[in-house]
């Protein structure tokens, strides 16, 4: 129990203290000399060898620093000291084959992790040594609980340290895990999984950024990949289950318990560098070459050394494999090579299986299995996947990665053209990695290079003979090589596809241009000397150019997805069809809203698709209100999306235009609040319609006042009727009063009147003796008498001709309501129905 | 059932109105909603046949009814024994002016002379028989001559100088010239000079311009101008009340043409004569005297161009500062024609087409509630809050009626739903704009 407790408190302290010790040293990373001044000038000292460390004095300036080396004081090129993070806790506590050194970049791991691998450290602890008897022999499960006394041995204790340590390396990997990005899952050695999707992402925007790339390029890798996670047997640590499968030939590499062997007199350190192919050993320092060898013989014969975290080793070993079968060609070999390197060195093993993989599809490409090709991954395997390590897409086997291997099939290219592509890289950038975009250029690219060729043709020269001679210009103006001289023949090639590659950018410049978008890359050569930079430009940019806007017509114009993709790394790109819709404008405002919809749904994707309506709604409000008010809806609604709120304000002109009265503006202004409350933009929109709906309005007719209006206008007709009919029976009597007060003829008359009572008229009518005479002469000239005939007439009665009608007509009109007597031109004429009521019935 | 309606009312009632226009009989059974008014200027006119004087301002906007209620004014006058006549002001006729402006709306005043029996208007040779009559009648009385003998010459003179006497009675300024006139037109009755009587009658009307014309035709040294028609008028007024009549009213509309004149300074003068009527009437000066102005509210309040720009009128003519809406002042000279509301004209409707249902003995199939869809049909019309007038209202009602009546089994509401609206009013530039000379 006392060396249980004394475990735990070592434990405790080494973490604490491997945390503090984070120390910072640097290495050689090349042999190179010691020099008593900052500058090529001064005098050598001595030779500095690759892999050793020196003691930094100061950094002089960019280029060079002074060190301590041996004792010697000097300075050194720069280029040739790496700095390092040591980090002791790992390499002191136990014999995980886990990197002790972690680079520069990656030493801000947060060093809460050691805490938390600190306190799983301890958990297990507590386990173990609570753990049954029984169980102490079990190789990975954690001993049962039930045991609570036990005595631990110098055996027991090697068992615990191992279970410890394997612990320690699974839990390490579960933490650092949350720094590799396609981790899901971790399983520990008791066969627990632990759902790593709800660890908090600690990653930093750069992890985000790789790990996009990642995925593209994994994407890129199949097409069509099936991925399949089985979970392999949690009871076995080693054991892993990544097989990757071809055409459903499942080449399985088997696994073998995990024993490695120490060598004795120790690995010889190996810092830690990407190691590309199997020539890095050419660098190695002597002792590392003479390990490798031993390494090796003992590797090929069953014995695994433990490398004690100098994996440099293992992936040296794993490119001789590589190399090995691309002269043999055996892939029985290749694999019973690769499964147990995988296998006890895990950090190669996710190259051994990808290459593996590759390699036998380029072994069987006739039998088209490149795309359809499955890895089972294990969620072990995918531990092993190191976060650190270089991206083995872009370096290793590199050929594959090359975009003609890459598009031999999908573009059906013939081998002429795969070699031509293949002097490029696979141009990794936002635009390229839209597929449709890559093969576009890549077209735009091939038929350039044909176009170019029949132009030099016609020249009577060749592509490859000019390139050839901008080359040979460029290395010797530019980088100054002799001709003849190795520097110049070795670096022919990669000029050469320098030249290409400058071609192939600016096809993509030229894609980019004729599908608006916003960024180009840059294609400025990097040649300083004018010589070579001209030679460069008229020979090949000039043409390159002039071919150009013959091919444009023939780039397709991007698909949907591709469209959605660019607008959304375009975040103005909508601008280009925005004008084009607004100069096309023909007074059909739903057709431009569905061009609108369209484009907006073109920019799902586009983070500013709100300032796409809101544009659009106010070139709109100059022609169609409800329109205009509809896009605004929509922008509000995008805008509620967006990222900030914005909710820009339509201007005052365009709101006065909109709204010609307030009520329509309170309308929509709480529309637009309900809006951004509930965000349903379909209620929004249907709102929109009711805005211009005229509001009927409504009579209300009140019948209280009705009757009044009744009432007074009975009223008003009485007082009326009064006054336009009674009052004149009065005024005529009052009349006859006044005549009878003024003078006595009137009483005559009146007389007269009554002597005539007997007579043809109506007994109310009284007629004088001349106005009876004076209608006995109409009825005598059938009812019209012309004026100077009755002027006579009027004259010998002694009577005014007016007044005389007059008078007739004003006794008359109370029982016609009209008058009897007319005037038509030179005519007085009587209405017979008139004179026929005059009558005594 | 409608009461006390002829039918010949009935008749002219639906017959007008589908023409547009005030119906000229039968107008009372439709005065729905303007009792008020109606009996303000009934009792107005009580008092002027009482020997007062009048001036009334009829404000109101467009089709709110100002030319219906002078048309009633007319009829009801009219039926009272008054002397009744209209004119309207336009640019060429106004109050004041001194390049014959004035005196041709003297002129337009006197063409429309209109009594009872001469609803038209051309009167005044009537009326001047009229009293010639009178005079000679009374003259033979006095004289003991028989009514045949006294038109012989030989009693010219007696009959001159009666008329004289009365022409001296009744006139004060210029009177001479009229009773002159006067006497020159009794002269062409007995002599039979056709041409002598007619040139009384033009100069009784101003249209003589020159003096010397005048002097060479009548022997007279004045003319009707400018200046003095207003006297002139006065002459009339106190003749045709010595007739025997109840009295003489002026009914002036579209006085916006006086608002609309460029100048202010003639503009100002115009206005002054209003106030010389206007002092006249109220002060006693004259008698029997009804003047009515129609304009819009414009005319009247317009601080810079219209009445109220002169301050003598609107101290004269402010509003009864207790009136509201609902609390109304008819006895005011400035009478306000408010809109009518939906209540009145609803009443207004089911009364046409009560009357409409007698002049065609039928019944046609509206109800109340399709007099209210139609009038929410017509109201909800886009233009309706500016341009529907009740004009517009009855007479696109009327019409729907004789579709009905003639159609039986048509839509009402399809020809409810197909009414439209147009702007009617007089295409006038905004009078603000004009500048100010």
């Amino acid at each position: 129990m006392k060396k249980i407790t004394k475990y735990l408190f070592v434990t405790l302290l080494l973490i604490v203290a491997a945390n503090l010790k984070a120390q910072t040293f640097y290495q050689i990373s090349s042999d190179t000399k010691l020099r008593t001044g900052a500058s090529i000038k001064f005098k050598s000292l001595g030779i500095v060898k690759s892999g050793e460390r020196v003691n930094m004095i100061e950094q002089t300036n960019a280029s060079w620093y002074k060190i301590e080396y041996n004792g010697k004081v000097g300075f050194i090129l720069s280029r040739y000291v790496t700095q390092y993070v040591e980090e002791q806790k790992i390499v002191d506590t136990s014999k995980i084959d886990e990197k002790s050194i972690v680079e520069v970049e990656t030493k801000k791991s947060n060093s809460t992790i050691f805490y938390v691998v600190g306190g799983i450290v301890l958990l297990i602890l507590i386990f173990v040594v609570t753990s049954n008897d029984k169980n102490k022999k079990g190789d990975n499960g954690i001993p049962s609980q039930k045991n609570d006394n036990i005595i631990i041995d110098k055996e027991e204790k090697d068992e615990l340290i191992k279970n410890i340590s394997n612990n320690i390396k699974i839990e390490v990997i579960t933490s650092n895990s949350n720094n590799f990005p396609k981790d899901n899952s971790v399983i520990d050695a008791t066969g627990k999984t632990y759902n790593n999707s709800e660890i908090p992402n600690q990653e930093n925007d750069k992890a985000i950024i790789d790990k996009e790339e990642r995925d593209k390029l994994l994407n890129n890798i199949v097409s069509s990949l099936k991925t399949e996670v089985t979970i392999s047997n949690p009871n076995d640590l080693s054991k892993d289950d990544s097989i990757i499968d071809i055409t459903g030939k499942v080449y399985n590499l088997d696994i073998k318990q995990s024993n490695l062997v120490k060598y004795k007199s120790g690995v010889p350190f190996w810092v830690h560098q990407y190691i590309y192919s199997h020539s890095e050993i050419l660098n190695a320092s002597y002792e590392q070459v003479n390990f490798y060898t031993i390494f090796k013989k003992a590797f090929l014969n069953g014995e695994y050394l433990d490398l004690e975290g100098n994996n440099n080793y293992a992936f040296v070993l794993l490119f001789e494999f590589l190399l090995d079968y691309d002269h043999y060609k055996d892939v029985n070999k290749l694999k019973n090579q690769l499964t147990p390197l995988g296998i006890y060195y895990p950090k190669t093993k996710y190259y051994c299986d990808s290459f593996f993989a590759k390699k036998m599809a380029i072994k069987e490409p006739d039998e088209k299995i490149v795309v359809n090709f499955q890895i089972q991954e294990s969620s072990q395997h995918r531990n092993t996947y190191p976060e650190y390590q270089y991206n083995p897409n872009a370096y290793a086997d590199y050929e594959y990665w090359k975009l003609g291997s890459k598009y031999k099939s999908k573009l059906n290219l013939n081998e002429e053209e795969v070699k031509l592509l293949n002097r490029l890289w696979y141009p990794s950038n936002n635009f390229c990695n839209v597929e449709f975009c890559c093969i576009e250029i890549l077209k735009l690219y091939l038929l350039t290079i044909e176009t170019l060729k029949n132009k030099y043709t016609q020249e009577q020269t060749t592509l490859e003979q000019e390139f050839t001679k901008v080359v040979d210009v460029i290395l010797r103006k530019h980088f100054r090589y002799h001709l003849d001289s190795y520097n110049y023949k070795s670096s022919i090639e990669s000029i050469s596809n320098e030249i290409y590659i400058n071609i192939f950018k600016r096809c993509e410049n030229v894609v980019r241009e004729h599908y608006g978008h916003k960024r180009k890359i840059n294609t400025d050569s990097y040649f300083t000397a004018t010589e070579a930079k001209l030679e460069f430009e008229s020979k090949v940019i000039e043409k390159v150019e002039e071919v150009f806007p013959t091919l444009v017509s023939k780039i397709t114009l991007p698909d949907e997805p591709t469209e959605i993709e660019l607008n959304s790394q375009n975040t103005n790109r909508w601008k280009i069809k925005f004008d084009d819709l607004i100069v096309n404008y023909k007074n059909n405002s739903n057709l431009f809203v569905e061009n609108i919809l369209a484009l907006g749904n073109l920019n799902k994707q586009n983070p500013s698709i709100e300032n796409i309506f809101f544009e659009a709604s106010k070139f709109i409000s100059k022609y169609e209100k409800e329109t205009a008010l509809t896009l605004y809806v929509h922008y509000l609604y995008y805008d509620l999306k967006s990222a900030t709120f914005d909710n820009k304000q339509l201007t005052k002109t365009i709101q006065k235009n909109l709204f010609k009265t307030n009520e329509q503006l309170r309308d929509f202004e709480i529309l637009v609040s309900e809006l951004i409350k509930d965000k349903n933009l379909e209620k929004a929109l249907k709102g929109v319609a009711a805005i211009y709906v005229v509001k009927r309005k409504k009579i209300q007719l009140d019948t209280a006042s009705i009757k009044e209006v009744e009432e007074q206008h009975s009223g008003t007709v009485e007082l009326l009727n009064e006054y336009l009919k009674d009052e004149y029976e009065d005024e005529s009597s009052s009349i006859k009063t006044e005549e009878i007060n003024s003078e006595e003829v009137k009483i005559e008359i009146t007389q007269k009147t009554n002597e005539v009572e007997h007579s043809i008229y109506l007994s109310s009518i009284a007629f004088t003796q001349a106005h009876t005479a004076t209608l006995e002469m109409f009825t005598k000239s059938n009812f019209s008498v012309s004026q100077s005939e009755l002027e006579i007439f009027a004259k010998s009665k002694g009577l005014f001709k007016n007044q005389l009608i007059e008078s007739i007509n004003e006794i008359c009109y109370e029982s016609l309501d009209d008058v009897l007597i007319e005037e038509e031109e030179d005519y007085y004429i009587i209405n017979p129905n008139y004179y026929q009521t005059l009558l005594v019935k | 059932m409608i009461d006390n309606i002829k039918p010949k009312e009935a008749t002219s009632i639906i017959n007008s109105l589908i023409g547009g226009v005030v119906p000229k009989i039968g107008v009372q059974h439709i005065t729905v909603g303007r009792s008020e008014e109606i009996s303000a200027f009934v009792s107005a006119l009580e008092d002027v046949k009482n020997g007062h004087s009048m001036v009334k301002f009829w404000i109101g906007d467009f089709g709110s009814g100002k030319s219906f209620m002078l048309h009633l004014l007319n009829t009801v006058a009219l039926k009272q024994k008054f002397v009744v006549t209209n004119a309207d002001f336009t640019p060429d006729n106004r109050l004041y002016s001194n390049d014959g402006k004035g005196v041709a709306l003297y002129s337009a005043i006197m063409d429309n002379v209109a009594i009872q029996t001469k609803p038209e208007g051309g009167a005044l040779p009537t009326l001047m028989e009229k009293w010639i009559e009178q005079v000679v009648t009374k003259t033979a009385e006095e004289n003991k001559i028989s009514l045949t003998e006294i038109r012989n010459e030989q009693y010219l003179n007696l009959i001159q100088s009666n008329i004289m006497k009365t022409i001296n009675e009744i006139t004060d300024v210029g009177g001479f010239d009229f009773g002159m006139v006067v006497m020159k037109y009794y002269e062409g009755y007995i002599k039979d000079d056709e041409q002598l009587r007619r040139n009384a009658l033009k100069w009784l009307k101003g249209e003589y311009n020159t003096k010397t014309e005048a002097k060479q035709d009548l022997g007279v040294r004045e003319v009707i101008n400018d200046l003095n028609y207003y006297d002139m008028l006065k002459n009339f007024c106190k003749l045709f009340v010595s007739m025997g009549y109840s009295g003489f009213m002026v009914n002036l509309d579209e006085a916006i043409n006086l608002y609309k004149i460029s100048t202010s300074v003639m503009r100002e003068k115009n206005y002054e004569k209003i106030l010389t009527i206007y002092n006249d009437c109220f002060q006693g000066k004259v008698t029997n005297l009804f003047f009515n102005f129609a304009g819009t509210k414009e005319f009247l309040e317009n601080e810079r161009r219209g009445l109220f720009s002169y301050n003598a009128l609107k101290s004269r003519l402010e509003t009864n500062k207790f009136e509201t809406v609902e609390i109304r002042d008819f006895a005011q000279p400035v009478i306000r024609l408010l809109p009518l509301d939906h209540n009145e004209i609803f009443v207004l409707l089911k009364k046409l087409k009560l009357v409409f249902d007698y002049n065609y003995k039928t019944v046609i199939d509206i109800a109340d509630s399709d007099i209210q869809q139609f009038m929410e049909e017509l109201f909800n019309k886009p233009g309706a809050a500016e341009f529907l007038t009740p004009r517009e209202v009855i007479r696109d009602f009327l019409n729907i009626l004789n579709i009905i009546r003639q159609n039986p089994t048509v839509d009402k509401s399809k020809l409810f739903g197909d009414l439209e609206i147009s702007d009617e009013r007089p295409n006038e530039i905004s009078l603000d704009s004009i500048e100010e000379l």
